[in-house]
């Protein structure tokens, strides 16, 4: 049974729209800017969309409930990916999300109450768990029935895809809307600053000189439809989700092991899937992050997998930040825009490949016939996502 | 055909390594049992890992034991809030220490995907390995999975949920008095799979969700009709809402049902906890449950109604019916 992919919806520090991201990544125009979280902090470079919550919360209509940023950016996402779509009983539809963080912007908040002794807001609890901030998506959004999350940290998005997939595949549900999202907050820039793996400068990755990760916030969505739904429905399809695994790497809590085993077995797996060879791989949206240990492993990884003839490869981390759970998601919506455009996409800040690899990624948006994409989202705790989109 | 080939649970009633304990269970609901972790967690490791870590570390690889099973052919967790403990350190310690920077280990084991995670590290596992976190139904939706997995390919499935209280919880619980049974914590692991054999404790026949219903009563309806409405013999209910109980022995009338909540505490994922102790009750047919009387053995129903708009439906039988 095929997966089709019928909408996409996102919402990045390069745009608030698929267009606006579509044109940033073609201008070379990265969303990184000097972000200064509070008087006490030292500034940091981040992909942070330029919208308060209360201006999200106006662009959405929501006038009173407790919503986090993170359920905020995925219903802008969300929306535009179920586009023109109402619920119809013959379709059995599902909602599918993932974060990393959940509602951790509000819990903040809270926390802060209770450590100054002020009088807390319980509410702002109320938006903590994940579950709460897909549902608060799909309800906005009318869903009901099988409503799920998905968190593995960075490669949660691409999970939640595949899961979308397996159930699509399976027959057990005919189109699920499913995506990824997370906010900066405190705690992600605090925790990735005490790995030492967070660049004061603009990321660069599979640069030789690349020094950390710059994160980003945002949301993807995309809506993905059996052959059956898209006869109901009568979406065109923009493209095929075909092959898709997830792989441990079982190496290290939080590093990639050296020979990029978990990476290299989700790669493989998911051109058997997909039913494909190494070289019918047109682009790849790399992970690269921009850490030492990342970089390395994933191009290891995919040396090990694509030998001699690598495809051209980018990292659009440069350009939105690594927004974590939604990455995947994203990343996802850049591989179908790959395809429908006929383009890949280059990264940033590059200027001399790793000495350990020598592999030169995509340094200008470059249009060439794109059949077959490659999209990577590597996690915390060695969890390996790899899915591939393919044109019509 | 999905057959619980092993069961293990670390809760706040004897269920750790304990054939027969739901016919053994305590009247008042006691602290969290520490089985001796060494036995089941790497020594190196037990020091550095919360209570929800080693609690899952331990049940998975008791679990897996049981079921004669070394490695697994995926490791699909649930847990509604996480690794609350290290969140709870690594946001105290963001919030309050200013420059300099921070002990990493708590933001580390602080992602939901820490537990699969360390289970498939101690394993040196490369399989499947995922984390659903949907609130109260965190495990069915790990079991829905699971059995996803097992309709695409054969395989042994280690599939659980964990969640954790901590002190900052109690505050939050009784603020939306959410504290009618204790907080609590607990971990429970299976192995699944489609090879029905003499290790087979149950049958898991059924799994499904379901949120934002506009009638709950409807929804049980239609999720026996669509099972093929067979005969359940008893049911375990989360115990949390009245009306729900009510709407229950109306639809099931004479049937017994059991409030979970109140034997082993509320968390996120206690349907976990049910799950077990209706295999235990199905396998040792125990008879006395909560004072309540179990003559029949065949078919149970796990009705996780711990969150309004929010259904989860287990429904598992017996090895021989």
């Amino acid at each position: 049974m095929k997966v089709f992919v019928t909408g996409i919806g996102v919402v990045s520090a390069i745009g608030l729209t698929v267009d606006e991201n579509y044109r940033s990544l073609l201008n070379k125009k990265s969303g990184i800017t000097t972000l200064q979280l509070s008087v006490e902090q030292k500034s940091i470079k981040a992909g942070s969309i330029a919208k308060s919550n209360a201006e999200l919360k106006q662009m959405l209509s929501i006038s009173n409930g407790y919503f986090s940023r993170t359920s905020l950016l995925g219903i802008i996402a969300a929306e535009q990916a179920m586009g023109k779509n109402f619920h119809d009983k013959k379709l059995r539809t599902g909602f599918i999300s993932s974060t990393s963080v959940g509602g951790m912007d509000e819990t903040e908040k809270y926390y802060r109450q209770v450590l100054k002794n002020l009088p807390v807001d319980y509410n702002l609890t109320r938006t903590h768990d994940s579950g709460n901030t897909s549902e608060n998506i799909a309800a906005y959004l009318k869903f009901s029935g099988y409503i799920n999350t998905l968190s593995t940290a960075c490669s949660s998005a691409a999970n939640a895809i595949m899961l979308a997939a397996r159930m699509i595949e399976q027959g057990k549900l005919d189109r699920v809307l499913v995506g990824g999202t997370d906010p900066i907050t405190d705690f992600t820039i605090k925790g990735f600053q005490s790995l030492m793996i967070y660049d004061d400068e603009w990321c660069k990755p599979f640069d030789h000189n690349r020094n950390g990760l710059n994160l980003g916030e945002g949301a993807g969505f995309l809506l993905l439809e059996s052959e059956q739904s898209i006869n109901i429905s009568d979406n065109a399809p923009i493209c095929i989700l075909t092959g898709w695994h997830n792989a441990a790497d079982a190496y290290h809590q939080t590093a990639s092991s050296p020979d990029g085993k978990g990476a290299t077995i989700a790669m493989k797996n998911a051109l058997n899937k997909a039913n494909l060879e190494p070289d019918e791989i047109s682009y790849i949206n790399a992970h690269g992050t921009g850490t030492k240990n990342n970089d390395l492993s994933e191009s290891i990884a995919i040396k090990n997998v694509f030998g001699k003839s690598i495809p051209p490869f980018s990292s659009t981390k440069a350009f939105t930040g690594h927004t974590l759970a939604a990455a995947g998601a994203i990343e996802a919506v850049y591989s179908v825009l790959a395809i429908k455009n006929s383009m890949h996409f280059s990264g940033l800040n590059y200027n001399e490949p790793l000495a350990e690899t020598l592999m030169h990624p995509v340094t200008e948006p470059t249009p060439a016939l794109t059949k077959h994409v490659m999209s990577n989202s590597f996690g915390f705790g060695g969890n390996n996502s790899s899915l591939i989109f393919s044109g019509i | 055909m999905y057959c619980i080939q092993s069961a293990a649970t670390i809760s706040h009633q004897p269920s750790f390594a304990n054939l027969g304990f739901s016919s053994r269970l305590t009247k008042e609901i006691e602290s969290l049992i520490k089985p001796d972790y060494k036995e089941f967690v790497p020594p190196a490791l037990i020091r550095r890992m919360s209570e929800i870590l080693r609690m899952a570390v331990a049940s998975s690889n008791l679990a897996l034991k049981d079921a004669g099973i070394e490695q697994p052919d995926a490791i699909i967790t649930g847990t509604g809030l996480g690794c609350l403990y290290d969140t709870e350190k690594f946001l105290n310690n963001a919030i309050t220490i200013e420059g300099g920077l921070l002990p990493p280990t708590s933001f580390i084991q602080s992602t939901h995907n820490t537990i699969a995670g360390q289970i498939s590290l101690v394993l040196g596992n490369h399989q499947y390995n995922m984390t659903h976190t949907q609130n109260s139904l965190s495990f069915e939706h790990a079991l829905l999975d699971t059995i996803l997995m097992l309709d695409e390919k054969d395989g042994n499935i280690l599939v659980g949920s964990a969640d954790e209280a901590i002190a900052a919880l109690q505050p939050i619980a009784a603020h939306f008095k959410l504290n009618t049974f204790p907080l609590t914590s607990g971990a429970s692991f299976y192995v699944i799979s489609k090879n029905r054999n003499e290790k087979t404790l149950a049958v898991v026949e059924a799994c499904h969700t379901s949120a934002f219903y506009s009638s709950l009563e409807n929804e049980i309806k239609e999720f026996m009709s669509t099972t093929g409405n067979k005969q359940i013999d008893f049911i375990l209910n989360d115990g949390r809402n009245k009306d729900v109980m009510r709407l229950i022995e109306a639809l099931f009338p004479n049937k017994c049902i059991i409030n979970y909540s109140e034997i082993c505490g509320l968390y996120t994922t206690n349907s976990a906890f049910a799950m077990h102790l209706a295999t235990d009750i199905i396998s040792n047919k125990t008879k006395q449950v909560q004072g309540k009387t179990i003559n029949c053995h065949n078919r149970a129903l796990i009705l996780n109604t711990l969150l309004p708009e929010r259904a989860g439906f287990i429904m598992i039988k017996s090895n021989e019916a």
